[in-house]
């Protein structure tokens, strides 16, 4: 392994920052080559799911010791993975599942979490990926609904149709779900007919409200840089009221499944508006994969008056074409209007800084993202404008009290598969204990599958929280010392007393080398052969922890150090290390891993430093 | 109530540095927290919340024939519930009806018979439409804009959150959190020195039970037993114990040392008792099987309510708040057949923790309120069996409990009239009825049950006084004993 350009952490001199001014930092400030190295570390913990040796060397050779041009790199490297091919995780999942195992009705619901984790690990689309997780954490679906959970084939197209957008425009993404047949089950917005006058029956408003309130406007106006507009009275504007949800939920009519699946399960164009949404799992799962269509008999044609933004009232005069394109023009129009909806760019920028960079970001910086996600949501700018901000790249922000986000579960995990090279014994590509999945090629050489499971008690099951508000709310501030300071943070509301100790339980599991979910043993007959029970089993390797307590020369004090600083360096930009004098922490783990026997050794230095408290945070 | 900020950093760090004593079991430990509590002081509230907006006009609704009846038949429509399946209550007064209307046919959801036995047993009651509201106000004046509102009525993530607080925009804190905090200023009711916090959630982390200093914080946990950190190795336990208790620079770091304090802290104790309670001669398992709640997530949440309460000598706190969630109850579709199971899940669990209260000696001490952050609207979207119903506002509250007035209904129940003066859809006229009763002014009646003086209640609800008081006949909320 590259060893290489840590070990120069060693030797360097913790620079003190105490005097730089927080905002005096200008884009052209001469770095030191520590604050390069951690810069370049926080970089790939933004952008994808955890920093490597390997993505680190990549970058950081690019870059000079004075990090004069590591914009320019950064920006590269980021127009290097919007061209990587996008993982597809339809067809991946669908190759994976029917790689391993013949009970595809069990496996479809029970080995779906497997294909996240593997493509989060190990897809080269990193950066794309982890935009998906983002905004699958604001255009929430979940299959905590089983329906939802039923339509596995519709929550991987759900997924593609995230991440195939991630680089896009917020407009046509939010289009696309609008019209996906799995939102239309999870907001009720399938087959919603028009209102029948005279009859008291009035459209769903599910939908209808969600889309402005979580998916682009929020419920308040906002200036650009995110503050709430207030009245006269000091009073937050909402930007709607019950008028516009009832006018809305007319335009959310009529939509139903564009296809359906005959008694052999083929696929065939479906003609009824009213379809059981929770229909065979196993037959195909073809009407998950089209996006709806218009039953011209169920949508409601009249003239609708909608939200006003900046005065302007958006108002959809009546169709004079009775059309399913006319229909669809009408749906657009309005999720345009949505993205495009002054409220909308500061309102979703936030939340992207929010999962990517940090809880709090400065009015200026959301000005800055919202700025160029503008009316149309222009994603990569959008993505850009977060990842390479001043205040992202701030090397003084790494000794802030404030600045950073707390790695949610899904986030520490990936970023420890990564780092460990966590594995099971049943390969992605077409050698032996291979699978042939598909788009093989998409992922890092010698990929597994990652047989793991929901990991449901660390409180994040991906595609799985609660509801539609996601697993926390942007706005989460613990009481006491963080409500105090005025401070959000909103990974922390999954960190409650129970929920802590239950993921410091999945932790000891995974140094046990054993994070894998255990198998019954009468399951082994639904897998295919030649696989094992060994082969799904997920450890982590060891041996690179190894080959540094081997390598390095001293005692067994300076040897767990090595250790201690290989782990801090690329789960924590090496803060740990920095603050070296003073660390309890460091000097406490460094204790305990020196102390330990040969066979308890690796188990106490990664628990030592996972559940450290300053490991919690992706700075 | 003025909060002293050095003094709350100060117990927490004495906080901190006590951690050593409790991360390693000792028995001593909890010997020293037996003191003795005085068993007929405690008292209990557990606070469930029916997330998602509980369809609650098909909860508790007319039955009989009748004008009521008609009302409900005309607007409910393809949502009505066959009255022949209802279970039927009989209120020991007439119900207070909107506009003066004589009705007492009312029956509970097919699936409530056990709640509706309760409610017959006086162990249970209802209270009438009430939800949000700043102040009074009419149809007239909500339409006019006349009379201050709650803010963003009918999104589910405001009216939760006001439910639990106020009415207002931000929460500092929630009606349970802050009852707790007033009564640490109240004699002779014991609620600190206990290593576990009277807060204790069986569902996340809530607004409910949050508090204004943050000097109480809620336990959270899941349902079943305490999870304990399963490092057997002494020097790992002495590293974690060394490297939490000192505190980090992140703020969010600290805040995350001291969840893993509170979680150590109580473990030890919580394990005790759930201990003890699987010990004992109540049969927990057995009464919630027998009526369907053994592995019902609301089941599961009660039963370990329960348990905790049993040990409330143990916890030496002479009141606790439990906060449990339910959701589902978001029924845009599908009304009909998911509230069916929705209810008898609740009729289930209600029953078996009655039940459990009452062989623990301590129903007369321990108040239920089952409550959801909005009704639906009365005119389903749809005319078919998967009709749903949508967002809307006043909703039916039900108490129960040894110390309620059981068997009648509280505030006063709508008419019914779509379109009429108690809906505030002028547009369609879908039933979102305007709420007679504020949760505020619910809220005051179970504080003060609680043991907050009368004279504390503007504290927990600023805007008790735009209300009539709680304690008056015109509020008829005379619903605990």
């Amino acid at each position: 392994m590259n060893f290489l350009p840590f070990s120069r952490l060693l030797i360097t001199i913790k620079i003190c920052c105490l005097l730089c001014i927080h905002s005096a930092f200008a884009q052209s400030q001469s770095l030191t080559s520590e604050q390069v190295d951690t810069d370049v570390i926080r970089f790939l913990n933004q952008a994808t799911f955890g920093a490597t040796p390997e993505s680190f060397t990549s970058l950081r050779s690019q870059i000079a010791n004075d990090g004069s041009n590591r914009l320019a790199i950064y920006d590269q490297w980021i127009n290097d993975q919007i061209a990587q091919t996008p993982s597809n995780m339809d067809t991946f999942c669908n190759s994976a599942i029917t790689g391993i195992t013949s009970d595809i009705q069990r496996a479809a619901i029970r080995d779906v979490p497997d294909c996240y984790w593997t493509t989060f690990t190990s897809a080269k689309d990193q950066l794309r990926q982890r935009v998906a997780f983002a905004l699958s954490q604001i255009l929430v679906i979940s299959t905590q609904q089983v329906a939802v959970r039923s339509a596995y084939r519709g929550v991987f197209t759900y997924w593609d149709t995230l991440s195939n957008h991630a680089f896009g425009e917020y407009k046509n993404l939010l289009y696309d779900v609008s019209i996906h047949p799995v939102m239309g089950v999870w907001l009720s917005h399938i087959s919603n007919p028009k209102a029948v006058p005279g009859t008291g029956i009035y459209p769903d408003e599910n939908y209808a409200r969600e889309v402005m309130q979580l998916f682009s406007m929020g419920l308040v106006q906002r200036r650009l840089d995110g503050s709430v507009i207030t009245d006269d009275n000091g009073n937050p504007i909402p930007t709607y009221d019950n008028s516009v949800i009832e006018g809305m939920a007319r335009v959310f009519t009529g939509l139903s499944f564009s296809r359906w699946f005959d008694s052999n399960g083929e696929s065939i164009e479906n003609t009824s508006f009213n379809r059981s949404v929770r229909p065979p799992f196993n037959r195909g799962q073809n009407q998950w994969l089209a996006p709806m269509k218009i039953f011209t008999s169920q949508h409601d044609y009249d003239e609708k008056v909608l939200f006003t933004d900046k005065g302007v009232t958006l108002t959809l005069p009546a169709a004079t074409e009775k059309t399913a394109l006319a229909a669809l023009e009408e749906i657009q129009t309005v999720t345009n209007a949505l993205a495009a909806h002054s409220s909308t760019a500061p309102y979703i920028s936030r939340i992207l800084i929010q999962r990517l960079v940090t809880s709090n970001p400065s009015p200026q910086y959301i000005e800055r993202v919202a700025t160029q996600f503008a009316n149309n949501g222009d994603m990569t700018a959008t993505i850009k404008a977060i990842l390479l901000d001043p205040e992202a790249r701030d090397p003084n922000n790494v000794n802030s009290d404030r600045f950073g986000k707390v790695k949610e579960p899904v986030l520490m995990l990936t970023n420890l598969f990564r780092l460990l090279e966590a594995q099971s014994g049943i390969y992605l590509d077409q050698r032996e204990f291979g699978i042939n999945a598909a788009n093989f090629d998409n992922f890092e050489q010698d990929a597994t599958l990652l047989r793991i499971g929901l990991l449901s008690n660390t409180g994040q099951q991906i595609m799985g929280a609660p509801s539609v508000f996601n697993f926390y709310s942007p706005n989460f501030s613990p009481a006491g010392l963080l409500a105090d300071e005025g401070i959000v943070a909103p990974e922390q509301q999954l960190q409650t007393d129970n929920q802590l100790i239950s993921v410091f339980n999945y932790y000891h599991r995974l140094t046990n080398n054993s994070l894998s979910r255990s198998f019954p043993v009468n399951e082994q007959n639904s897998f295919l052969l030649p696989f094992t029970v060994d082969n799904h089993k997920t450890g982590w390797n060891q041996q690179l922890l190894e080959s540094i307590w081997n390598s390095t020369e001293g005692d067994n004090i300076i040897k767990a150090e090595a250790l201690i600083d290989f782990l801090d360096f690329y789960l924590n930009a090496g803060f740990l290390h920095a603050e070296r004098a003073t660390s309890v922490t460091r000097s406490a783990i460094v204790k305990n891993v020196s102390e330990s026997t040969e066979a308890a050794r690796y188990k106490a230095v990664l628990n030592g430093v996972i559940n450290a408290p300053e490991t919690q945070i992706q700075r | 109530m003025a909060i002293d900020k050095s003094r709350r950093s100060l117990l927490k760090y004495s906080g901190l540095l006590g951690l050593q004593k409790f991360v390693v079991p000792s028995s001593a430990l909890l010997a020293s927290n037996l003191v003795s509590a005085a068993t007929d002081n405690f008292k209990a509230l557990v606070f469930i919340n029916l997330a998602g907006g509980n369809d609650s006009f098909n909860m508790v609704a007319p039955k009989e024939p009748g004008i009521l009846r008609d009302n409900y038949e005309s607007g409910r429509r393809s949502v009505a519930l066959n009255a022949d399946l209802m279970k039927p209550v009989t209120a020991l007064n007439a119900p207070k009806i909107f506009n003066g209307v004589d009705y007492n046919g009312f029956g509970f959801h097919p699936n409530c018979g056990d709640m509706a036995d309760m409610f017959n047993n006086q162990e249970l009651a209802v209270i009438s439409n009430a939800g949000n509201l700043v102040a009074p106000v009419t149809r007239t004046q909500y339409l006019n804009n006349s009379v201050a509102l709650p803010p963003q009525l009918f999104s589910h993530s405001d009216q939760a959150r006001q439910l639990q607080s106020q009415p207002m925009l931000q929460s500092q804190f929630g009606w349970g959190g802050k009852m707790l905090e007033i009564l640490t200023g109240v004699s002779g009711v014991n609620i600190s020195g206990s290593p576990v916090s009277p807060l204790i959630s069986l569902n996340g982390l809530n607004t409910f039970q949050t508090t204004e200093s943050g000097l109480l914080n809620i336990y959270a946990m899941n349902p079943g037993k305490i999870p304990r950190i399963i490092s057997n190795i002494r020097a790992t336990a002495d590293m974690y114990t060394t490297y939490m208790s000192t505190p980090t620079n992140h703020l969010m770091s600290r805040n995350y040392q001291e969840r893993f304090f509170s979680a150590t802290n109580a473990q030890v104790a919580l394990s005790t008792v759930f201990d003890d309670a699987d010990a004992s001669t109540v049969n927990y398992d057995e009464i919630f099987s027998n009526n369907n709640a053994t592995s019902t997530n609301l089941g599961r949440q009660l039963q370990s309510v329960a348990k905790i309460i049993s040990g409330r000598e143990t916890l030496n706190n002479d009141r606790t708040i439990f906060y449990v969630r339910l959701g589902g109850f978001d029924t845009h579709k599908d009304l009909l057949s998911t509230q069916a199971s929705l209810m008898k899940q609740l009729n289930g669990a209600l029953k078996a923790f009655r039940d459990t209260l009452v062989e623990l000696n301590c129903f007369d001490n321990v108040t239920t309120l089952v409550s959801s952050e909005f009704g639906r609207t009365f005119a389903p979207n749809s005319t078919t069996n998967s009709a749903g119903t949508d967002h809307a506002w006043g909703g039916n509250f039900l108490v129960m409990g040894g110390a309620v007035n059981g068997g009648n209904f509280y505030g006063t129940y709508p008419d019914l009239r779509i379109g009429e003066e108690l809906d505030s859809d002028d547009r369609q006229g879908r039933g979102r009825w305007i709420p007679q009763t504020s949760v505020s002014q619910c809220g005051a009646v179970l504080a003060n049950w609680f043991g907050v003086p009368e004279e504390n209640l503007p504290e927990l609800f600023p805007n008790l006084a735009n209300f009539d008081s709680p304690f008056s006949v015109n509020a008829n909320l005379n619903f605990m004993a």
